[in-house]
């Protein structure tokens, strides 16, 4: 009788709490998600997405997006990332021996984003890459890349933000003295929140990028993307990420045109505020009308990895 | 010297009037299920232009949400599966579940939000509260300032733009944070001027002068949206760094 009651107070209380949520909430499963609001009079703090934590009655207070002050200063931040992947396809110069492989990746960079003056920033930052196959044939590569230009919020225009920079990106095969690849451009776009709520976002960007010079010069060309992207913060420290990226490039020489599609899902799980690790799925491609299709590619690639962030 | 003295006597007396106990409230939007239960009555269902006494307690179902009007045009909006009532001849006001939107005019003598951990003074101010009891409690401010005291006489002042998000049974408050009234505003169902209309004008105004401010420190920088990545990279730096050399290298 005892557990008959308690079973029906719990559905009636489940069911009061599912009674307020749309069915797109509902879809995305919003119903018993009421985070652990501590009574030690700690601070609650935003989700991941900034946004105040989930409660039954979001739908009618509105979107909980924590706008915070500015600090005098910016940090640099210093990301370091390694992970090991499985491909389906790893590139070896010729598509034709193409083959699966494992890859383990290492990332580094630092950024800086000062304030400069009425809400416009710098944006500053470089990074290193390095990539390594475990199949003999593949092209293991090193991948080096700066940057440096502006970005404004526009809260007129419901926040969305503008940004160019500088970019040039320089590639090499196991040895970063000698270069093979190297390419100058500037890029210039915008980005935008098309959606929100707590746990949920959903943001979208276009972007172009003029390149003036490149080495080989056949591979200079101009790229135009647009990219969206889905964050699920499903705790507080976990999140999931949907994105998907569609850019066309036309190339200077020949009159080559590719289409490059890349799409997947990555899991986030950040340890502390300094530690996280991740597994991913992705599937990429590239459609050209170069001769003989010999640029094009379909890629599945999974792995897992795990990161490290700094400010300082 | 007569005329200032009829002035400021008929100031007091208007005053004194706005001041007045909270008696009785009309009805003025009813969403869905909305019910009215008088002390051990069941509650019965009702509609708009009905009065609703002190010793009543409304209740709202799934998707269902209600105005009330108070004759000094004090507004409560509520929101849905709450449990809201108001004792007669105070300006108290008890939320034991759900959420709700308040409005006091200037001058009208403000009022008591009590749940049963936590209660907020509210003079001149349009607040909105959400109440679990054992749960989460959140309490905004649109404009104007409330003061929220717990069981334990802890304070703490919320100024306009501003939100707690705590414990209802916590002992000491959380440092109060600044939220996006704007977007707030935009997608609140509370506020929703196709459902409720719109507040007073003097409210109005008053919210939008909270945007305003939070607008111009979004425009000159001094204010950022939280976990707001900036700088227009959307997708993995990493991944998408393999996909761009790979395609920048095929040839």
């Amino acid at each position: 009788m005892h557990r008959k009651i308690i079973t029906i107070t719990l559905l009636g209380t489940l069911c009061s709490q599912a009674d307020i949520l749309t069915s797109t909430q509902r879809f995305f499963g919003m119903g018993g998600q009421i985070p652990p609001y501590t009574d030690d009079g700690e601070e609650v703090v935003p989700t991941a997405l900034g946004q105040a934590p989930y409660s039954p009655a979001d739908s009618d207070l509105g979107e909980q997006s924590i706008l915070v002050p500015r600090g005098e200063s910016e940090p640099i931040i210093f990301d370091f990332n390694t992970s090991i992947s499985r491909t389906d396809n790893a590139p070896t110069g010729n598509p034709a021996t193409d083959t699966d492989s494992w890859i383990s990746t290492s990332s580094m960079s630092l950024t800086w984003r000062p304030h400069l003056v009425y809400g416009w920033f710098a944006d500053l930052g470089l990074s290193q890459d390095l990539i390594r196959y475990d199949r003999a044939n593949a092209l293991d590569f090193e991948n080096f890349n700066l940057r440096a230009g502006v970005f404004k919020s526009l809260p007129d225009l419901d926040d969305t933000v503008l940004f160019a920079r500088y970019e040039y990106q320089r590639l090499t095969f196991t040895s970063l003295s000698t270069g093979q690849y190297n390419a100058q451009r500037i890029r210039a776009g915008l980005l935008k929140t098309l959606w929100a709520m707590p746990g949920h976002e959903l943001t979208g960007g276009l972007s172009g990028a003029y390149e003036w010079s490149a080495h080989p010069t056949f591979l200079m060309r101009n790229e135009y993307a647009a990219d969206l992207a889905y964050h699920y913060s499903i705790t507080s420290s976990l999140c999931a990420v949907a994105s998907a990226r569609i850019a066309r490039s036309n190339f200077d020489e020949f009159g080559r045109d590719d289409w490059t599609f890349g799409s997947g899902v990555e899991l986030i799980w950040q340890i502390n505020p300094d530690f996280r690790a991740t597994t991913s799925v992705y599937y990429d491609r590239n459609d050209t009308d170069s001769f003989g299709n010999f640029n094009e590619y379909k890629s599945w690639t999974t792995g897992v990895g795990v990161g490290l962030q700094w400010s300082f | 010297m007569k005329i200032v003295q009829i002035c400021a006597v008929s100031g007091l007396f208007i005053s004194m009037a706005n001041a007045a106990p909270l008696k009785s409230a009309v009805v003025t939007t009813v969403v869905n299920d909305v019910k009215l239960s008088e002390r051990s009555e069941v509650a019965k269902v009702i509609g708009t232009g009905q009065t609703m006494g002190g010793s009543s307690t409304l209740l709202t179902g799934r998707k269902s949400r209600a105005a009330l009007t108070f004759p000094d045009k004090t507004v409560s909006r509520v929101g849905a599966n709450s449990v809201f009532r108001f004792s007669s001849g105070s300006r108290d006001m008890e939320i034991k579940q759900g959420s709700f939107l308040l409005q006091v005019p200037k001058g009208a003598g403000g009022a008591t939000i009590r749940t049963s951990t936590v209660v907020a003074g509210i003079t001149g101010t349009t607040t909105m509260m959400e109440y679990n009891p054992g749960i989460s409690l959140k309490f905004i401010c649109l404009e104007g300032t409330a003061k929220l005291t717990n069981k334990k006489g802890d304070k703490v002042q919320i100024p306009r733009g501003k939100m707690i998000i705590m414990h209802p049974d916590a002992l000491k408050f959380p440092r109060p944070v600044m939220v996006d009234v704007k977007r707030m505003v935009k997608t609140s169902a509370l506020v929703e001027k196709d459902t409720f209309g719109d507040l007073e004008p003097e409210a109005e105004a008053a919210i939008e002068e909270t945007i305003a401010e939070q607008m111009e420190g979004k425009r000159d920088g001094s204010l950022q949206a939280a976990g707001q990545d900036e700088g227009g990279d959307i997708q993995d730096n990493g991944r998408r760094m393999l996909s761009e050399t790979y395609s920048s290298y095929s040839q």
